[in-house]
């Protein structure tokens, strides 16, 4: 092994450091001048040894510390450096002058540059083993079949699903035609279609339309949808496609669509059913009217001549009667009236409730009204020498007039039959919550609690409990009931027997509005 | 003395009207169709008629349709007598050109002053 002089492997050392660095004596003369110093600031150490250096250094007080500072080169540029001194002694420790190591900062900028560059570098390698790592963790979790294919239909690339859609193993689909997966009676289409993809590369279903059916490796067949992506990889063009098991949600879309079918089917026949049925109640529901003008027809024409002839017997010019023919011939006449209003009656109470009562609505003062119903009305009172009080404000309705005085007629007439001689009946209107609401109240007979809330009902009578008044049809309130409901208002009793009654309804008031509120 | 015919199906019913207007001292005609009132009606002319509505044969409307393109009849009171609560029957009555209109059962008053007041 040849020896070296320590000074050679000094200089080596020197020549290949890529420090800049300069020893300078106790004066500030240059005693060495390395390769590394040429490099940076541009001068040889023959053209500076042995003299002050050629450009200013502006050397830090404290050996050991640093500082950056700007040269000018040989060449005239500047050049920032980084500065670092120590004391230079002899063998014997004894203060030679100063060592100066420079370092070019616009290097090692550059040097940093590149060791950010290559760490960015080395950062998207492992942001793209991540992103594959990603990419392999997404297509294992996906729920449908993966698989790629190259330009010649080869499969490439396969997640699990496949596996076991298909039934294969990896190893078996690897690099096998991807018409391997599709039965054999459509593959020659298949490679014909697929070699149109190419013509227009882009993310699509793949056979719209149609139904489209996997193949297995045990040869059975099952629907399937797929979606085609061109992908462009290294390797050229591939095609993503994704492969998802329609079997339950075709086998869910059968079920419904039968399910809709059968309902269809059900709807339509119950359509009918329904048609036939409101065809049969508008029939009978004619039939019905029909009857009852023909039934009002024939028991008028012969209730005409009974009350007519009774009437005109009544009135002796034919003959005088005795006191009891007399009689007699009154309660043929009063009995055939009465059974006339039970015809009109029923007959009104069957229009009601088929619907064939028309309103006819109008503004009127309900003042007029109930002043002409009074007028039919007083002289029934006045035989029992029943007071009648009217109060209450000018009110505007919007109602059916000849009904309005239909009700009152009913209630009041109710009261005046009920109310003993020398009693009191009140009509209190008022105007409350957008309805004119009308009291008729009494000091009759009274109903019973328990019986209150059957008054309205058809067929109902006082007379149950009652002796000796009996003189309605019983359909009057449930006539009357029927009409206030038919104008959208209600109605309502309170009695206490013995001491009165008093029936309240309501009847909406002119839209248009100009009813006092002032009594 | 002024004549009226009554036409009406049921006997009953024209008696009932001869016996109030004979007393109010009119002579009554009768008819028990509506071919027969027509006739009758041509053969007599009345003063007033008095027709019920629902007749075999020819009804009321019929009849006032029929006597009202005779000249003759031009201003003859033409009362119908109907026992029909049917809505309507009145607005078609009045424009077929009947005079008046009654319902049955009759008060014997208002019809009293029903022919009294057409014939004044």
């Amino acid at each position: 092994m040849p020896s070296h002089h320590p000074g050679e492997v000094l200089r080596a050392l020197l020549e290949a450091a890529p420090l800049g660095i300069i020893a300078l004596d106790t004066r500030g003369c240059v005693k060495l001048w390395s390769r590394g110093a040429e490099h940076t600031l541009g001068w040889t150490e023959a053209e500076v040894l042995n003299r002050p250096p050629p450009m200013e250094l502006h050397l830090p007080e404290d050996s050991g510390s640093e500082q950056d500072l700007r040269a000018l080169t040989r060449h005239g540029t500047a050049v920032d450096i980084r500065v670092r001194t120590a004391p230079w002694r002899d063998a014997a420790g004894s203060i030679q002058g100063t060592v100066v190591f420079l370092s070019d900062l616009t290097t090692q900028h550059v040097m940093e540059r590149e060791l950010q560059d290559v760490m960015a570098q080395e950062k998207e390698a492992r942001t793209a083993i991540h992103a594959e790592r990603r990419f392999r963790e997404l297509l294992e979790a996906a729920p449908d079949a993966i698989i790629e294919v190259d330009r010649e239909g080869r499969i490439v690339l396969l997640n699990r699903v496949t596996e076991t859609l298909f039934g294969y193993q990896r190893d078996e689909l690897l690099g096998q035609r991807v018409e391997f997966l599709i039965p054999e009676d459509v593959r020659n289409m298949h490679v014909h279609h697929r070699g149109q993809y190419w013509d227009h590369p882009q993310t699509r279903p793949m056979g719209s339309g149609l139904s489209l059916q996997g193949r297995r490796k045990d040869g059975s067949r099952f629907p399937v949808e797929i979606s085609l992506s061109p992908v462009k990889s290294e390797d050229g063009f591939r095609v993503t496609a994704v492969i998802r098991d329609t079997t339950e949600r075709k086998q869910a879309e059968d079920n419904l669509r039968r399910i809709q079918e059968r309902y269809t089917r059900e709807l339509s026949l119950a359509n009918q059913e329904l048609q036939q049925r409101n065809r049969e109640i508008e029939r009978a529901d004619r039939l019905k009217s029909e009857f009852l003008a023909s039934m009002s027809h024939e028991l008028r024409t012969p209730l005409h001549t009974i009350i007519g002839f009774s009437e005109l017997l009544g009135e002796e010019l034919e003959g005088v009667l005795n006191e009891k023919q007399k009689r007699f011939v009154n309660h043929i006449h009063k009995d055939s009236l009465h059974l006339l209003e039970l015809i009109n009656d029923v007959l009104d109470l069957s229009k009601i409730e088929a619907g064939r009562v028309e309103l006819r609505s109008e503004t009127f003062d309900a003042a007029g009204a109930v002043e002409e119903v009074l007028a039919s009305i007083r002289p029934q009172a006045l035989a029992k020498s029943i007071q009648i009080e009217v109060a209450g404000p000018k009110i505007l309705l919007y109602a059916d007039r000849v009904r309005l005085k239909q009700i009152l007629y009913n209630l009041l007439s109710n009261a005046v039959k009920f109310t003993p001689e020398g009693g009191r009946i009140g009509i209190a209107s008022a105007i409350v919550d957008g309805f004119g609401e009308f009291s008729i109240s009494d000091t009759g007979i009274g109903i019973p609690k328990e019986e209150q809330e059957s008054v309205f009902d058809k067929f109902y009578q006082v007379g149950a409990t009652t002796k000796g008044v009996r003189e309605g049809t019983g359909l009057g309130l449930a006539i009357t009931r029927r009409l206030v409901e038919e104008h959208g208002g209600a109605i309502r009793v309170e009695s206490e027997p013995g001491v009165g009654s008093r029936f309240t309804f309501t009847i909406p008031l002119d839209p248009a509005g100009e009813s006092e509120s002032v009594a | 003395m002024k004549k009226v015919l009554v036409a009406d199906d049921r006997p009953t019913g024209r008696e009932l009207v001869r016996a109030v207007l004979e007393k109010s001292g009119y002579e009554v005609l009768e008819a028990a169709d509506g071919v027969e009132a027509v006739r009758v009606a041509r053969e007599q002319l009345p003063n007033l008629i008095i027709l019920d509505i629902h007749m075999p044969g020819r009804d009321g409307f019929g009849v006032v349709e029929e006597l009202r393109k005779d000249s003759q009849f031009a201003a003859t009171p033409i009362i119908a007598l109907t026992a029909s609560a049917m809505q309507g029957d009145r607005e078609r009555a009045m424009a077929l050109g009947f005079t008046g209109y009654i319902t049955k059962p009759i008060r014997l008053d208002a019809l009293r002053q029903e022919v009294e007041r057409l014939l004044r």
